[in-house]
Formats: C-alpha cells, structure tokens, sequence
C-alpha cells in the first residue's frame, strides 16, 4: 500500500553543530489491510518518516511509493489517508464541531455527510459531549479523541498515527485500542507510532522497528517471537529433590512446595515421561512467553553493532 | 489550484480570528479614537474636523501595521507549532492553497477591523462638520490595500526568519518604504544622481509604502491628478500579487517541520 525506498532523511539545523542522521536508507513496507506498530525509542525516527509520508518534509534520498489502493500518487493518497499528528492542539477560538466540519469540508464532503459520520464516532469516541465547546477549554485526550474524529471522518483507507494513546488514560487507551482493532476488522490499514511496547504487542500482528534512524525489523510479531525466542515449556511440580536426567534450561523455586522447570522443545516429551515414571505429580505445563519489549532489547544490541 | 479548499480555509481563519479577542479591543480602540480624535480637534490649532479626521486616519493605518505584523508573522509559525497544519495539509489541498487560505482570511479580519476603525474616525469628523468624500473611501482602501502588502511582506520574511527578525525587517521596509517618497524627490538627493539609482533600485524591488498615503489630498481636499489613483491601485495589486506569487514557490520547497 505504501512504501519507503532507501529513504534518508538528514537534519542540518546550523554550522555549529553536527547534523543529525534522522534516517537512514529505510526500506519500509505498510501491507493493505494490516494492523502495524511502529515502534522505535524516542529520537528513532518516527515521526519524521510519517512526516515524509505525508509530504510535510522531503527525504534527502530516496522516494516513497503509493500503491494502487491509495491511487498511485501523493495527490490521490491524500485522500485516501487519515492523519493524526503526536500531541495535537488545534484552533482555540473554534468549537469542537466547528474543527470536525472544517477538516470534513477539506475531504469535500458534504454538510450532512459530516453531521451523520459526526454522530456516528462521537458517542463511540466519547467526545459528543464537547462538540459545542470550544477547544481550548479541551483537555489533551479530548484533542486526541477529537483528533481521531476528523481522521476517520472521510472514511480512509489508510489511517496513520503518531503516538495515538500517550495523550490518554489508562480506559482512554483501552477504547481507542479497541476502536483501532474495530477500524482494522472492517478493513482499514491502521500504522500507527508508539514506544510503548506492550500496546503494540496487544493489538497489533506486524511491527516495524527503527532503532536510531535505521530499520531493525519489520514483519509479522509470530515470526519476529519465533526466530529470536528458542521455544521452551514450563512444567510445575511439587518441589523435590530428585535430580533428573533431562537437561532443563532452568529451575525456578516459586514457593516452598512448587518448582517450576523449564526444558527445550525437544525435551518436552523426556522429561513430561521422567516425571510419570518418578511418579512426580505434575501440577501446570505450559508454553513459556517472552514479551516483545525483551525481544527488542535483544535485537536492538544486535542492530547497533 | 482549485478555489474551494481556498476559500474554506479563508473562512475558518476569519472564524477564528473573530472569535478571538482581537475584534474587541478594535471596538475599544475605535472609541479611543474616536475620543482622540476629538480631544486633538479641541486642543490643537486648525479646524477641528480636519485635525479629528487626520488623527483617525492615522491612527486607523497604525493599527492596520499592527494586525499586519504581529499577526502575519505567527500566521504560519503558530499552525507548525501547534502541528494544526499537518491535520490540514494532510488533506486534500495544496500547501499553496492552504497558505492563501490563511492570508486572504487574515485580510479579511484585516478590513474588518479597518472599517470599524474608519467608521469611527469618519464619524467624528462627520460630527465636526466634514461629510465623508469619496476620496475618504479611496484613502481607506488604499490603507487596507497598504496593510494586505505589508501582511505579504511579514508572511514571506517570516518563512526564512525567526520571529523577531521577521518584524524587525518588516517594520524597516515600512518605514524605508514611506520615506523614499519624499527623500527621491529632495534636493539633496536629486544633486546626487549615483544615490538616486541606488533609492530607484530599493524602489524597484522593494514595496513603495508611500503611495498609499492619502491623508494628506483627504485633510487639504487636494484633487489627485488624472489617473493617480488608478496606477496607484493598479500598482498595489501587481505588488501583492507578486508578493503571493514569491510566497507560493517559496512554500513549494519548505520542509514543514
Ligand atoms: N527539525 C529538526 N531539526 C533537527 N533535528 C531534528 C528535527 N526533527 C527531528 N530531528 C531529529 O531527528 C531524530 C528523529 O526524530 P523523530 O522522528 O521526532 O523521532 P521519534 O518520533 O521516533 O521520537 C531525532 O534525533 C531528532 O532530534
Ligand atoms: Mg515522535
């Protein structure tokens, strides 16, 4: 759907000081109809790829491809994309409905188009309430909320958002998480920022990763989990003092009377027979989980080297 | 460059500059003028209403700078600050369109405050026994005329500048503007034909301030000679289309960041 070739972006803001590599050589892919994370630490370069996405900034190399679905050309994509900026602040003196209209009114949709998709997202967006306020009376997540108002209000295909739930609360960023997913379920491209790890690993089955300017990985979160994480099993057991054959990569004491030992893959199947035949009562088995955010620790070492 | 998103953008900025507070202060600025005025005609020498209608003018014109300045040079600065423009310029519209937009809404807001301001002072003078003339108007719109180039100015200056050396420069090609006038026709200068090429070089290039000034035909009633009055608007336009012109390509290459 949307594409970076060899993208980099390099900052001079004076003589004094070194400039700033903001990208490097970034080959980016957003599949149609995915959900993606885009996840980096602050300074990896988020925000200025969406911004080269959108023609706000141009890329010192390389070029950004639209695909079809989006028409071929910036000028088609822009409407056919849905944008929200990080921290947005809007024009204080105008009214909640008054924004939603002026952003619907640049999409060319009519009056009343505006009015029903408006009653449509408000309630869902719990900003319905505010419509008639004016917007600096608005608090950070109302902006937000009202911010994802105006960007789904010309139904896009590609919805694009920088850092959408650090504005929120701990319920306001479980809503959006859930109307994201409902945005994707009905066949939306949502690509979205965050550094906040788990978020992405919640809601989302691909990821890009930018570690300082350069692309560390992009792909799908199974296959990521898969290749950096040696599958291994958990099995409890009631603590004893047996030494057993099977090669265990470690053994965890999780109170007096529970052991918790953890095998290869491999050996599953010998020490599950072990425990049978030592008659070891065998409490839980499960799969062991690393999180992501331990994944990307670990190949955010590699990627600097 | 379709009009439409043109015109929406000029809307919503007329919209939210008149809900700010600046409006009202020109209310309360015309009834200061409108009291100046009349305190001048009574304390000074000269007849009254010319000295009111004199007074009002100016001071009509200064604060017409004032909006020009102080509200062109964050006229696109505040929208990046507030990353507003990346809402807007992430929709289908032209970053040119959407910066003519912004322009066109603020000279709106610009004659708006201008009226009210000429109002007052014609008004007075009216009060004072001088019926408003039909070259009152074209003093007017002149000044709205001088006000919209000076906004064009700031706008352009402020897309390289920062915000103090944006006004600093636009507040000396205003005055650098109104002075070479009368300086291009001095003694002085014209005994000095080297100096001359050099003020018809700035005159060339930079706006002429000075042919916008009608206060002093309105005050004495002067009759402007044939067709001044023409080239004088004629002039004005070709300016602030010019100026549009260089901000339009200048915007083309800008990385908004
Ligand atoms: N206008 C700018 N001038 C100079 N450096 C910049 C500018 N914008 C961004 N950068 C630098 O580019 C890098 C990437 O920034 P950014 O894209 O904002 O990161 P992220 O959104 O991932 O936190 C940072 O090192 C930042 O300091
Ligand atoms: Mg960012």
């Amino acid at each position: 759907m949307l594409r970076f070739e060899n993208i980099t972006k390099v900052f001079k803001t004076d003589i004094l000081t070194a400039p700033v590599v903001a990208l490097e050589s970034v080959n980016l892919h957003i599949k149609s109809q995915s959900m993606v994370g885009f996840l980096g630490a602050n300074g990896a370069g988020k925000t200025t790829s969406m911004k080269i996405m959108l023609d706000f900034i141009r890329a010192d190399q390389g070029s950004v491809v639209y695909g079809a679905e989006l028409g071929g050309n910036l000028k088609n994509a822009l409407s056919k994309i849905g944008f929200l900026p990080e921290r947005p602040y809007f024009y204080p003196h105008l009214k909640g409905h008054e924004f939603v209209s002026f952003m619907g009114e640049l999409q060319g949709l009519s009056k009343t188009t505006i009015k029903e998709r408006a009653k449509l997202w408000a309630p869902k967006l719990r900003i319905d309430h505010a419509l008639d306020r004016y917007l600096r009376t608005y608090s950070k997540g109302m902006l937000q909320r009202l911010g994802f108002l105006t960007v789904v209000i010309h139904e896009p295909t590609l919805i694009i958002l920088d850092e959408p739930l650090s504005g929120l609360d701990p319920v306001g960023r479980q809503e959006l998480k859930a109307i994201m997913r409902e945005l994707h379920a009905s066949g939306k491209t949502v690509f979205f920022s965050s550094h906040v790890v788990p978020d992405v690993e919640e809601i989302c089955s691909e990821v890009v990763f930018l570690s300082s300017g350069k692309l560390a990985y992009q792909g799908s979160v199974d296959k990521l989990m898969r290749e950096n994480v040696g599958q291994t099993f958990w099995v409890k057991t009631p603590a004893t003092d047996k030494i057993l054959r099977t090669p265990f990569v470690a053994k965890e004491k999780l109170s007096d009377e529970i052991v918790r030992w953890e095998v290869s893959q491999q050996d599953q199947e010998n020490l599950l027979r072990e425990l049978l035949d030592s008659r070891i009562p065998i409490l839980g088995m499960e799969q062991s989980r690393k999180s992501l955010e331990e994944v990307f620790y670990q190949i955010k070492g590699k990627v600097a080297l | 460059m379709t009009l439409k998103p043109v015109v929406i953008v000029a809307n919503y900025t007329l919209k939210e500059l008149l809900k700010s507070k600046v409006l009202i202060s020109a209310f309360v600025m015309s009834l200061g003028i409108a009291l100046l005025a009349w305190l001048a005609s009574e304390f000074t020498f000269g007849v009254p209403a010319r000295v009111a209608l004199d007074v009002g003018l100016a001071a009509l014109s200064v604060s017409g700078y004032g909006i020009a300045v102080f509200m062109g040079v964050t006229l696109i600065s505040r929208e990046i600050e507030s990353r507003t423009i990346y809402m807007v310029i992430s929709r289908p519209i032209s970053r040119e369109a959407f910066l003519i937009g912004k322009m066109a809404g603020l000279s709106l807001f610009l004659m708006i405050n201008l009226a009210v301001l000429g109002v007052a002072a014609v008004s007075v003078a009216w009060l004072l026994g001088l019926p408003p003339s039909w070259l009152v108007l074209c003093a007017f719109l002149a000044s709205i005329l001088e006000c919209v180039i000076l906004m064009l100015v700031v706008v352009l200056l402020s897309l390289g500048a920062n915000t103090s050396l944006t006004v600093i420069f636009s507040l000396i090609l205003l005055v650098a503007g109104h002075a070479i006038g009368e300086t291009r026709n001095s003694l002085y200068v014209q005994l000095r034909p080297a100096l001359g090429r050099v003020l018809d070089f700035f005159h060339y290039l930079f706006p002429g301030f000075y042919k916008f000034n009608l206060k002093d035909m309105v005050i004495y009633e002067l009759v402007p000679p044939a067709g001044w009055l023409n080239s004088m608007f004629l002039y004005g336009i070709c300016y602030a289309t010019f100026l549009a012109v260089l901000i339009c390509l200048v915007i083309r290459k800008k990385d908004f960041n």
